[in-house]
């Protein structure tokens, strides 16, 4: 019992540092690797994701500079094409506190399938 | 005591593994088929070739050896189903499509030399479902069915039509005239693909296109779009039997033998950047070169102005001389070179970066890869102008070290940048290395370094150098 309560106490340190900067950015270029965060407009015409030097707030700047060069695109949402796995206990608080999981989440496969038809357009880049 | 425990270790390393195990693929590198890939890159179809959206895969190819020469396979991604058929397409057939048509990439390597001579495009049809891995050049298994060769720019060159593998006859191109002549007498219809028949001469059409689909899903509406037609006629008395070389692709006359860079082959079209490129491994160089053959498209002459800017981007733009940011992540230097002629500018902005972020972090050299760096956001620029020799040296620099392994310390994107960059340069440009402050450790050169390097110029008044937020220039996209 008492092996138990240290491995449970093991356990739950894990998941707490492991939540804790830098310990998730660390997981995240260990574990994530490179370009799991990826986003999307709704068509596809505007890709983007984040690597190394491109961060999250270029990718928002990139999906605002395509929103700019084509303001009537009918659904304006920037999504994440990641989604929230349970299982993936060093991101539980990203979850709930970080800014790229307040966007809608769309399934890639379901931009992709409309993308077969949209050409590339000035302003907005086609990274993936 | 040990079997309670031996659950929830269990537990946990069957979590730990298949999470570790959720990484995604690893791309390997490959020198193999290198010359292929640099000519195909030199021939990549235009926007207006039927052929645009197709791609080899270079894990598919099959070698063929023929007297004197060697021709290289290359299965092909066909996202668009560009193919021929030779009868109407029911919406049952466009659901079998891949069962029956298959497209290839031929490439021809003079045995001797060694040197790719000239490539085409392979379309496939057969009559029923054969397994079309058996179908190759010039040995066509139990092929019934036609092959028609298209050259790399998308027109059609010639053709066999096959019958139980037997060559039967020739397929030639159809020119728009005799079509147009043909569709009257046909009602304006080559729906069935036969027909005409002339002094017991009978002609059959097969048609080159693709299929396109619209709506999604069970909405799915997809039919087939023609682009061009070829034909084949059978005569009463039979044919003459066709011989071995018949069944050869007849080449273009060399139009897209060479890997012509001139720029009659190059088409800017400003308003469309394209797919941003992220280029891998040793295919970098050959891919940023053949990115740089855009660059053919504005003449050389007297009006020209040749000009580079070098890009710095803060890790922090708080702390500019943190490595890295709180969330980790690094600061990049980047390039851009541009041509300019009257109105004709072509530029192309690229980074170098490694291809394992976590390797690099640990200081562990790793493959590099060039990547688009369009729209990339910069703290610090510094533009020059240059002459069409430091130009030339820039381009060649630039994609010779683009075949160099990255490592964070030794060869980073500063190291890189810096390399193309001061082949513009009279004085090559100064970076001091950073040198940690604590731990006394050489960092190499830095993204901060050369900010503060372009800072120290700003505050000199040299002509060129600014510091402020801003975006990486365009890269043009050309075919």
């Amino acid at each position: 019992m008492k092996y138990l309560k240290k491995i449970m106490v093991i356990i739950f340190t894990v998941f707490v540092l492991s939540n804790i900067w830098p310990f998730t950015d660390m997981l995240k270029v260990t574990v994530d690797g490179d370009r799991y965060y990826r986003y999307s407009n709704f068509d596809g015409s505007n890709t983007s994701y984040e690597f190394k030097s491109w961060t999250f707030e270029m990718a928002k700047s990139q999906h605002n500079d395509c929103l700019k060069q084509h303001p009537n695109q009918r659904d304006k949402n920037l999504y994440r094409l990641f989604s929230k796995n349970p299982l993936a206990f060093w991101r539980w608080r990203l979850y709930f506190f970080d800014e790229r999981y307040d966007l809608p989440y769309k399934n890639w496969d379901e931009i992709e399938k409309i993308r077969r038809n949209t050409k590339s357009t000035m302003g907005c880049y086609i990274r993936f | 005591m040990k079997k309670h425990l031996l659950k929830p270790t269990l537990f946990c390393l069957v979590i730990i593994t298949s999470l570790l195990g959720c990484k995604r693929e690893a791309i390997s590198p490959s020198n193999e088929f290198l010359e292929l890939k640099i000519f195909y890159n030199k021939n990549l179809p235009s926007e207006q070739n039927i052929f645009k959206n197709t791609k080899p895969i270079w894990s598919k190819v099959e070698k063929l050896e023929f007297d004197g020469s060697i021709v290289y396979e290359v299965s092909m991604q066909n996202p668009d189903k560009v193919g021929v058929i030779s009868k109407a397409l029911a919406e049952n057939d466009i659901a079998n499509y891949e069962n029956t048509h298959a497209l290839k990439l031929l490439l021809f390597v003079d045995s001797a030399s060694g040197n790719v001579t000239k490539g085409c495009y392979m379309a496939v049809e057969a009559n029923s479902i054969i397994n079309l891995e058996k179908v190759h050049y010039k040995e066509v298994s139990l092929l019934t069915g036609q092959v028609v060769y298209y050259h790399l720019n998308g027109m059609m060159s010639n053709g066999v039509n096959y019958l139980a593998g037997k060559p039967m006859y020739k397929i030639n191109s159809l020119q728009e005239s005799a079509l147009t002549h043909l569709n009257k007498q046909n009602n304006g219809t080559l729906a069935n693909h036969s027909g005409t028949t002339v002094q017991g001469c009978s002609t059959y059409y097969v048609e080159t296109g693709y299929v396109g689909c619209v709506g999604a899903g069970n909405y799915e509406n997809c039919q087939w779009y023609s682009t061009g037609y070829s034909s084949y006629t059978i005569c009463d008395g039979g044919n003459t039997k066709l011989r071995r070389s018949d069944e050869d692709y007849l080449g273009d006359g060399g139009s897209s033998g060479g890997g012509s860079t001139g720029s009659s082959s190059n088409s800017i079209n400003a308003e469309d950047p394209g797919y941003a490129y992220e280029l891998t491994v040793i295919a970098d160089s050959i891919k940023l070169a053949s990115r740089f053959n855009c660059f053919n498209s504005v003449p050389d002459n007297a009006a020209t102005i040749y000009k580079a800017t070098l890009y710095a981007e803060l890790a922090d733009k708080d702390r500019p001389g943190a490595l890295l940011s709180t969330s980790l992540t690094p600061g990049h230097t980047f390039v851009t070179i541009t041509k300019t002629n009257g109105t004709n500018t072509v530029s192309e902005t690229f980074g170098f970066y490694p291809k394992s972020s976590m390797k690099a972090s640990i200081q562990v050299p790793t493959k590099s890869m060039m990547v688009d760096n369009q729209g990339h956001d910069y703290n610090a620029s510094l533009a020059i102008t240059i002459n069409a020799t430091q130009f030339t040296s820039m381009i060649n620099t630039a994609i010779t070290k683009a075949q160099r392994d990255y490592n964070m310390t030794g060869y980073n994107c500063t190291n890189y940048a810096l390399d193309v960059f001061n082949q513009g340069m009279s004085t090559p440009l100064y970076v001091p290395s950073n040198i940690g402050t604590l731990t006394g450790f050489n960092y190499g050169k830095t993204p901060s370094g050369v900010y503060e390097t372009i800072k120290n110029m700003q505050a000199t008044g040299v002509a060129g150098a600014s510091i402020g937020l801003g975006k990486g220039i365009s890269s043009t996209l050309c075919n």
